[in-house]
């Protein structure tokens, strides 16, 4: 499956988009105590940005970033949107309510639980009236995602807005989940040609790659969102070998280079 | 409604529903539910122990009907672990685990709710890949009510693509005080059994269920088989929890299956719709139904008999759709007394017995997420 990457977007410590990031996949050094601010996405309207969950505020401007780099409507995108833990701030909030004396759920709240809310308020922010899927794959969340978000690319011939995010894991999820650091990353992908990135299923298993920079080591192995962060890096490096990523253990997704 | 086809049969057949007086242990939602039985009574020993859950328990139950487990074994064999992917729709996954994790434990997880591969989304998909003992590329689709019948889409393309030889696509949602809790604060739980399309309908009543299907190239399947013959997918791109009112996306989704399928709307014999019994879905819904189908189309909401089973419901009504399609069983709307006057689709009450070549089954959720899907006989 021959796809384009267009745009990229992304949202993490020490990085609020793609240019930053960059810097750091160079080489550059993060701070020890590196965060980033709150992400503001521009097109969700001010009294609602302030309500919505930090997943849809950053799964929204990482989206944002990509189309607008790509220069692409998002009106017309489909999207395919992902997350290995979901909202865990949500479910911390819903169970701790539901396990308390007084087991009442905000409405709004609720609403907001469900695991497609970030591509939801994408959609209704910018009127994207096509395909919105939302899917999660563990910890391999990254490379099953992409696989679906590339196959409906090529499949139907249709620009696909990948988009996949992962907030810090509350207390209680400390003792499953080692997640420290919210991240977020989006792909513009373009049905593709010769010369584009090139998609494959390997029928073998194979280990992460190794992480691409000191500065994100903690952040690519605890969060499974920073997994995206092997094909940046690989994309920059401009490496002749595939990048293989594991669909699990008897399968890799290997990206072939131009 | 039971386990297995029989079972759902014989109740589509004789009217009888599964929705049962709320008695989910611990819950004070005043409304109806469509409960499972057997759920709580299964063993997880050994291995399966780290997978404990009530919606692990749901997809074993549905894996272990109607000899699933020999026809799975069969595609194992046939093709290798490695070409049959997974891909299971679901709302909730395990989250009712994490609820009995938080009423247990306070601020910790107590040491055996410490299941790193129950307490996230990705759960049913992962634990299904895991009992079938296949080795494709695995998905979990999640998209409010719409997540199983996504999963045919899914599975089309990846198909399509070469991915895989087969897909075994599914959905399992459960019973859990967050959507008991949830949906109640949004006002939408009936403390009635649900009555879609009724002029009285006063809202949704919740269920849980299993399901499953194989679904594999026309090449690779058994010359009786149903075809798939179109999906749609589409956003309504309006509100998190409203549908617009003139179901515009509905419309949208509707009208891309068909025409993947290659039919006009006149061809379908049978829709299984969505039809929650809200007021704002069925209205929707129905305005939807105007703009896509001829008058006269036998279209039926089954959520009298099995509630709305949120992420399960897109599997467990392409079941009921594909049954239609080969026993030729239309089952009306139970509960239907009333037909609401304002609707603009005239939706069936009564069972009927039709030979049917195509049929169409609808699934929106929060988020303004749809997909529909267009099945076709075999011969057709």
């Amino acid at each position: 499956m021959r796809v384009r990457i267009d745009g990229i977007g992304a949202w993490g410590p020490g990085f609020s988009g793609w240019g930053e990031l960059r810097g750091l996949l160079a080489g550059g050094a993060l701070a020890e105590d590196a965060v980033t601010g709150k992400p503001a996405p521009e097109c969700i309207p001010p009294r609602e940005r302030r309500r919505a969950p930090l997943a849809v505020k950053l799964a929204v401007t990482v989206a944002e970033q990509a189309c607008a780099a790509a220069g692409v409507d998002p009106a017309g995108t489909v999207s395919v949107f992902a997350s290995g833990m979901g909202d865990m701030d949500i479910t911390d909030y819903m169970c701790r309510t539901l396990a308390s004396d007084d087991p009442m759920i905000s409405p709004t709240r609720f609403h907001n639980s469900v695991h497609n809310a970030p591509v939801g308020y994408w959609t209704i922010s910018q009127g994207a009236g096509l395909s919105s899927n939302a899917v999660a794959g563990g910890e391999h969340t990254v490379p099953a995602s992409l696989l679906e978000a590339v196959t409906q690319c090529a499949c139907e011939s249709v620009p696909v807005l990948w988009a996949c995010q992962d907030i810090a894991a509350p207390p209680p999820f400390r003792d499953i989940c080692d997640i420290d650091q919210p991240c977020a990353f989006a792909l513009l992908l373009q049905p593709g040609g010769e010369g584009d990135l090139f998609f494959t299923v390997e029928p073998a298993g194979c280990e992460w790659p190794d992480p691409p920079t000191p500065a994100l080591a903690r952040l690519y192995r605890d969060n499974p969102t920073a997994r995206l962060l092997s094909l940046l890096a690989w994309r920059e490096a401009a490496i002749d070998d595939a990048l293989r990523l594991p669909l699990n253990g008897a399968l890799s997704l290997a990206v072939h280079g131009s | 409604m039971g386990h297995g086809l029989a079972a759902l049969r014989e109740a589509l057949a004789r009217r009888r529903s599964g929705l049962r007086a709320n008695d989910f242990p611990g819950s004070r939602v005043d409304t109806r539910i469509g409960r499972v039985e057997g759920v709580e009574a299964l063993a997880w020993e050994g291995e399966l122990a780290a997978w404990t859950s009530r919606n692990n328990a749901l997809a074993r139950l549905g894996l272990a009907a109607d000899s699933f487990d020999r026809q799975l074994r069969e595609v194992r064999q046939r093709f290798g672990p490695a070409r049959v992917g997974v891909i299971i729709g679901t709302s909730t996954s395990s989250i009712g685990r994490t609820e009995a994790a938080y009423a247990a434990g306070g601020d910790r997880f107590p040491p055996a709710y410490r299941q790193r591969a129950v307490h996230n989304p990705h759960s049913p998909g992962a634990f299904v890949a895991h009992l079938a003992g296949l080795e494709g590329p695995q998905l979990t689709v999640s998209t409010a009510c719409a997540s199983s019948a996504r999963v045919f889409a899914s599975a089309w393309r990846w198909l399509q693509c070469g991915l895989v030889d087969a897909v075994l696509v599914g959905g399992v949602d459960s019973l859990c005080h967050s959507v008991l809790a949830g949906f109640n604060a949004l006002e939408l739980t009936s403390p009635q059994p649900c009555r879609p399309f009724d002029a009285d309908r006063e809202g949704i009543n919740l269920g849980e269920a299993a399901g499953f299907a194989l679904v594999t190239t026309a090449a690779h399947a058994p010359a009786d088989a149903v075809r798939l013959a179109g999906y749609g997918e589409s956003s309504d791109a309006f509100h998190m929890s409203q549908p617009p009112a003139d179901g515009a996306g509905a419309r949208r989704s509707m009208r891309a299956a068909l025409d993947r399928a290659g039919v006009d709307g006149g061809a379908i014999g049978y829709v299984n719709l969505h039809g929650t019994a809200s007021r704002a879905n069925d209205a929707a819904e129905a305005r939807a139904l105007d703009a896509v189908l001829p008058a006269g189309v036998f279209v039926s909401s089954t959520k009298g008999w099995t509630g709305h089973t949120l992420g399960a419901a897109g599997i467990l009504e392409s079941v009921i759709t594909l049954e239609a399609l080969v026993g030729g069983l239309l089952p009306g709307t139970l509960n239907l007394e009333t037909p609401d006057p304002d609707l603009a689709y005239a939706v069936a009450s009564e069972n009927a017995s039709r030979d049917t070549a195509f049929a169409m089954t609808n699934s929106f959720g929060f988020g303004g997420n749809n997909c529909s899907l267009v099945f076709g006989k075999a011969a057709a």
